[in-house]
């Protein structure tokens, strides 16, 4: 029976290579012919009863129709930090149409399948990884599993193990072939752990300008492919996702394989003040460590520093702001004056509470005195030393910051006003005075919310102080006596004084007006030429800067209004300014022997102060 | 308060301080009969001392009008303040000059008679100097008198009165031009950084404020600015700039402040500058002063840059992305229209 033997050959055949349908069609084929053999052979022809026929066909397992992989390749370049969800995809067909499920198991050992239930890896669950819900024939099957630090993800690499089985009743299978994925989804997956962050430090407190440093204590046990590295970053809030600091970073460093540090600069201006400061680590995947370090806030104090003034923007100002310091009262003070300067702060001008320059403090001098000269209460001296620390002028001195020039934290700079009374005998630097090579210079002091002191500043250019020409003469009038013609007065005893209000000394011009009873404004007696009998020419009067005789020779003449007498009567510049300095004139008249009407005499005399030689101050 | 005196070592004090005209001369009269009793045929002068007022402080303030710098042409004012202290009464102010040869140059705002009116205590007054054309290269001296008396009509008192005056010096020099500043003060407004815009950067803008006073005598300035920013240590130089802007001129003995306009490309924070002021190829002046770089938005009323203060790169980029197109349509523009006039006319 030749046919038989082929029949053995189909069988071994369908046996051997019995995989999917064909397999399955050919075993059918062969019992159907096993069936016709047996019943041409071995039975009768023609019995007259019906025979009942059964079989019945096992279930087989399910067969991989995508095989399975890592849905998210999980390798050592993109591996999966502990905490997230490993996954793996793929697709079975079951030739019964049953449900399969997708098993991963960490061996190749055949897992058992289960009757209407997931089946499971040989060796237990200790040995799964993940499996999938029942799903449909032909329908790509998911397993996943959550990773963790510890057990069982404690290895970096964790080799796995794809089956597919159906959950048949009364017979699940599962197909003897595992699979474990190709290219970078292949086996196996690999954990990356977390950095582990022990300890950190900064070297606060600092200036603003300086570098801040963070110092860590951590590290990263991955090693597979490339060992892994790790970054301190720094945020300035509590806000950090996805290795990025949501609120701003202070600082970040670069990768290192432990202990990672990072510095950055305080910038100018930065208040004083504490900061927080958020740290954070993570290793070079961007998984972060878990320690309690992680999100600690390693503050730090910004130091406050002293404030500065540029001495190139001093400036000593007229009370006009424009043009040379000017006096204007006599026997007085005048102001206010001002100096203006720029103050500089790198904690910025603006204070957490406030402004950050608090007060600040003048000295003002003419520059022969020198900042040095002027800058202690027993130094004050009207004429030219105005030292802040002196009961004399700190009470009348008041220093603000101008409004609005602080325009917020990140402006180093605001600009102050001091406004400041002067003497009348503040001594002048102008033309002809004995100071003209020098200027009135002022040094400023500012003193910030802290206390810290700027120290002096000496402003780069100063400013003249101009002359000024005041007097006062205390008579109205000047009494002769009662005379008769022909009688003088001898020695001059009459007085008329002249009194320094101003920052000069002085001189004097003199002139007169010929004198009469009549008199009513100047040249009013003489307007048509001189009567002898009415009229006292203005010659007739004398005057001198002692009580010398009407005859002597420093007993000078007096003129008229065309060509003013100059007295040099040298009143020196006053110093104190609670005593002016005055010297007086002496008069005497000699009444002309024409003279025959007697009365009262009118006359002016007008004593034209001027600006004496300073050498006479 | 006055005196008037009967005889040596008898002195009477009177009040009447409106002894005046008639009443003066009754007066007079009655001591003319009184004295013939005592002093038969001798004729006696009497000299009251009867004054309306005590004297105030009076001063003027520069007493002088120096100026060695003129030049032909040029105008010279000088104010000069006059001050009282007990401005109690309107006074009249006279003003005389005693400048041989050149009085016709000298002018005052308020004319040569003024009122100083009570109450007030300074009156400025402007003497002006106005250099002729052909004025002589020399030097002229002078002097200015102000006299105040009162402004009431006629004597106020009796005796010789007293009248106050102060003297003005004047020392001028006519010489050919110069040209010279000095510079009294400076400052530095609050700025930003620079900004991007449209893949632009328009830089800070550092007003730099200059008090200068022309102390030559032609109309002159700062001829140029240039900012050296350091780091705030002045260890390192960031960056070097000039003024973008045109530095007005100030005119001849003014005092101005004026601006130079210079841009930064620094972010915010503290610096330190040192800036030098060009007098032609001379320094003015050079300093070192702090800038604070403030960041965008918080300086009120700042303005930066437009397009001016763009760097040369970027204002190459604006030339092609506006000026090419432009140029583009200007020239087929042209083409067309030349295209257009030398089309032949068809005539029939």
């Amino acid at each position: 029976m030749p046919y038989q033997f082929g029949l053995l050959r189909l069988c071994q055949s369908a046996l051997q290579g019995g995989e999917g349908k064909s397999g399955a069609l050919i075993l059918a084929v062969i019992s159907a012919l096993l069936f016709t053999l047996l019943f041409d052979a071995n039975v009768p022809n023609a019995r007259a009863d019906d025979v009942t026929t059964s079989v019945t066909v096992l279930n087989t397992a399910p067969t991989w129709t995508v095989d399975a992989q890592e849905n998210i390749g999980s390798s050592t370049t993109t591996p999966t930090n502990s905490g997230s969800v490993v996954s793996w995809i793929g697709t079975a067909t079951d030739s019964s149409g049953d449900n399969y499920y997708l098993l991963i198991c960490k061996t190749s050992g055949t897992p058992t399948a289960n009757i209407s239930a997931a089946p499971t890896c040989n060796g237990g669950v200790a040995n799964q990884w993940a499996v999938s819900a029942s799903t449909g024939s032909g329908l790509q099957a998911t397993a996943a599993t959550t990773t963790r630090e510890t057990f069982p993800f404690q290895n970096e690499l964790n080799d796995w193990f794809a089956w597919v089985c159906d959950g048949n009743n009364p017979l699940p299978r599962c197909n003897l072939a595992f699979r474990q994925g190709s290219g970078t989804t292949s086996s196996p997956f690999v954990v990356n752990h977390p950095p582990i962050f022990t300890a950190i430090s900064n070297d606060g407190p600092v200036d603003p300008g300086d570098t801040m440093t963070w110092n860590s204590t951590a590290s990263d046990t991955d090693v597979a492919g490339v060992a892994d590295t790790v970054q301190l970053i720094v945020c300035r809030t509590s806000g950090f996702s996805n290795g990025t600091c949501t609120g701003g970073a202070w600082a970040t460093s670069t990768l290192a394989s432990s202990n990672p540090a990072t510095t950055t600069t305080i910038v100018i201006p930065t208040q004083d003040a504490l900061y927080s400061a958020f740290v954070f680590v993570i290793d070079n995947h961007g998984h972060s460590a878990t320690s309690t370090f992680q999100g600690f806030n390693s503050s730090f104090t910004v130091n406050n520093v002293a404030p500065s003034v540029s001495a190139a923007t001093v400036s000593l100002e007229d009370t006009d702001g424009s043009g040379n310091l000017t006096l204007v009262t006599p026997s007085a003070t005048t102001g206010p004056f001002r100096v203006r300067f720029t103050a500089t702060d790198n904690n910025s001008c603006q204070a957490t509470v406030g402004n950050e320059i608090a007060t600040a403090t003048i000295n003002v001098y003419r520059s022969g005195i020198t900042q040095a000269g002027c800058d202690s209460s027993g130094e004050y001296n009207p004429n030219n030393c105005y030292a802040s620390s002196s009961p004399n002028f700190s009470p009348f001195v008041s220093c603000t910051q101008d409004g609005a020039s602080c325009s917020g934290t990140s402006d180093t700079t605001s600009t102050w006003t001091c406004t400041f009374p002067l003497w009348y005998v503040a001594d002048p630097t102008d033309t002809a005075t004995p100071w003209t090579a020098e200027n009135w210079l002022t040094s400023v002091s500012i003193l910030d919310d802290d206390g810290f002191s700027s120290g002096l500043t000496e402003g780069s250019t100063g400013n003249e102080m101009t002359s000024f020409l005041a007097f006062n003469v205390t008579e109205t009038a000047i009494g002769y006596g009662g005379l008769e013609p022909g009688q003088q007065n001898d020695p001059l005893a009459t007085t008329t004084d002249l009194i320094a209000l101003g920052n000069i000394g002085l001189d004097q011009d003199l002139y007169g007006d010929t004198m009469c009873t009549i008199w009513s404004a100047p040249d009013s007696c003489d307007t048509n030429g001189i009567n002898p009998a009415n009229d006292i020419p203005v010659s007739n009067q004398k005057f001198a800067t002692s009580s010398v005789g009407y005859a002597s020779t420093t007993a000078f003449t007096l003129t008229g209004s065309t060509t003013p007498a100059e007295l040099l009567i040298r009143v020196p510049k006053t110093t104190a300014t609670s005593s002016p300095q005055e010297r007086d004139t002496y008069w005497g008249i000699n009444i002309p022997s024409a003279i025959t009407q007697a009365g009262s005499y009118l006359g002016q005399n007008t004593i034209t102060a001027k600006k004496s030689n300073s050498s006479f101050w | 308060m006055g005196h008037f005196s009967l005889s040596p070592g008898s002195w009477v004090q009177r009040q009447d301080i409106a002894l005046v005209g008639a009443k003066m001369r009754s007066m007079a009269a009655k001591h003319r009969r009184f004295f013939s009793m005592r002093f038969s045929l001798v004729t006696l002068i009497v000299f009251f001392v009867c004054a309306p007022l005590a004297h105030a402080g009076f001063g003027i303030t520069p007493p002088y009008v120096n100026n060695q710098r003129l030049t032909r042409g040029t105008v010279f004012e000088q104010k000069i303040t006059l001050v009282r202290s007990d401005p109690s009464e309107d006074l009249t102010a006279e003003i005389t000059m005693n400048i041989p040869g050149i009085e016709s140059w000298f002018s005052v705002d308020r004319g040569n008679t003024f009122i100083l009116p009570k109450g007030t205590t300074q009156i400025p007054i402007i003497v002006r100097v106005q250099v002729p054309e052909d004025a002589e290269y020399k030097t002229h001296e002078g002097t200015i008198r102000v006299r105040t008396s009162s402004a009431a009509a006629g004597p106020q008192g009796s005796g010789v009165s007293i009248a106050l005056g102060a003297q003005i010096d004047v020392d001028i020099e006519v010489v050919d031009k110069i040209y010279d500043f000095s510079v009294r003060k400076i400052r530095l407004s609050d700025l930003e950084e620079g900004r991007w815009k449209w893949g632009l950067f328009f830089p800070g803008k550092i007003r730099f404020l200059m008090t200068i006073e022309n102390t030559g005598n032609t109309d002159y300035g700062p001829t140029g600015v240039r900012f050296e920013i350091y780091d705030a240590d002045m260890e390192t130089l960031l960056e070097t700039t000039e003024n973008t802007n045109t530095i007005e001129s100030i005119p001849p003995f003014a005092i101005q402040e004026v601006l130079a306009e210079l841009p930064t490309r620094l972010p915010a924070g503290r610096y330190k500058a040192k800036y030098t002021i060009q007098k032609g190829e001379e320094v003015a002046q050079q300093d070192v002063l702090d800038v604070s770089i403030s960041t965008i938005g918080s300086v009120p009323g700042y303005e930066g840059y437009g397009f001016g203060g763009l760097s040369n790169a970027d204002k190459l980029k604006v030339a092609g992305f506006v000026g090419i197109p432009l140029l583009i349509v200007l020239s087929l523009a042209v083409i067309l229209a030349r295209r257009r006039t030398s089309r032949p006319h068809v005539r029939w």
